[in-house]
């Protein structure tokens, strides 16, 4: 695993050992394939391929909320949530804040895809915001550094509802997976680490 | 088929010698905007593409420009492949390829160095060939390539 070392020039970003661990695991593997969600950083995407990696980038949307069934009307099928990918293929699927701006009902349906498209002993990454918002928030962009520091950016998306679920909620969406690390940021993002058993 | 040779700056090139501008003119080939081709493509010269192109660009040992307003549905091998425009289908590089901000690409990439830049559209698989990493610490070696020796400080809130 790489780590900054002392005489090195520092950097603006947050240190990321959930991710770097992940990084280290992954990396055993000569050329792992790894699914990035989006937003698209480029430097992230190269920076991995640069490792050895495959790295597939698919730009994912958050479904919007199913709509309330009024009494005495039939309940709304959601649209399912699908990757355009193959089962079992990745090693790692990099989700980021996707999960922040998933409805909440649709986050164990997310999981499920993320489970559909991962090799067994796959990792998923993603960040949450401690703090939920009451106003829209714009998705951001994460630029890697190294494998433990990573650089949180602002984007030029449109604003959406970010739903920020409690640590418990979350656990309970990823409960087909082993999750293997919940951290919390200096700003207020929580680092979880799942693997998928 | 129609090929427009001419060259963009043209005009700007009114009072070089015939015989310099003929040599230039030899070595970019412009495929403009009114144009579509379908079938296959190879050459030996570097091309830019600023129309529509359908079926397969071959041009080994050259540069490949996809212009803002070429659009390509088409598999390439190039030496070099800027993406200003539109890319629909694989790209192979000997070198490099680049994906400007206003390029949008669907599809997947091979090639030793890939620049996406962060306003790109992109959809697909990147495979760069893995290079032997420098044992000597710090992050602009290790990360090589065309990536950035250093990122200004993000400015999000969320960043503290």
């Amino acid at each position: 695993m790489r780590r900054r070392t002392a005489g090195e020039p520092a950097v603006a970003g947050q240190p990321c050992g959930s991710l770097a661990r992940i990084l280290a695991r992954i990396f055993k593997d000569p050329k792992p394939e790894v699914l990035d969600l989006g937003p698209l950083c480029g430097q992230t995407v190269t920076y991995l391929a640069q490792r050895g990696a495959v790295v597939t980038v698919e730009p994912f949307d958050p479904p919007n909320p199913v709509p309330a069934v009024k009494p005495g009307e039939p309940e709304i099928e959601p649209p399912p949530i699908r990757f355009d990918q193959p089962d079992s293929r990745f090693d790692l699927v990099l989700a980021w804040e996707h999960l922040d701006f998933m409805p909440p009902e649709r986050m164990a349906d997310f999981a499920d895809e993320v489970l559909r498209v991962l090799r067994e002993g796959g990792w998923l990454f993603l960040f949450s915001l401690m703090t939920p918002t009451s106003a829209p928030d714009r998705m951001r962009r994460y630029r890697l550094l190294a494998d433990d520091m990573i650089v949180r950016e602002d984007t030029d998306l449109a604003p959406r509802r970010r739903w920020a679920s409690s640590t418990r909620d979350i656990e309970r969406a990823l409960k087909k997976f082993s999750i293997q690390g919940v951290q919390l940021q200096r700003n207020q993002m929580r680092e979880f680490s799942a693997h998928k058993v | 088929m129609v090929w427009n040779l001419g060259t963009k700056d043209d005009s700007a090139r009114g009072s070089e010698p015939k015989w310099k501008r003929e040599t230039s003119m030899e070595k970019l080939v412009n495929i403009g905007q009114s144009i579509q081709i379908k079938g296959e493509l190879t050459g030996n010269e570097d091309l830019t593409i600023e129309g529509k192109v359908d079926g397969k660009i071959f041009l080994k040992d050259h540069n490949l420009t996809v212009g803002s307003n070429g659009k390509i549905t088409a598999d390439v091998h190039a030496k070099n492949v800027t993406v200003v425009g539109e890319v629909v289908g694989n790209i192979t590089a000997d070198d490099k390829v680049e994906v400007a901000e206003t390029g949008s690409m669907k599809g997947d990439v091979v090639a030793p160095r890939v620049v996406l830049a962060d306003g790109a559209r992109f959809k697909g698989s990147i495979d760069m060939e893995a290079k032997p990493r420098p044992v000597s610490s710090g992050l602009g070696t290790a990360v090589g390539g065309d990536a950035p020796r250093s990122v200004a400080p993000a400015k999000g809130p969320g960043n503290s």
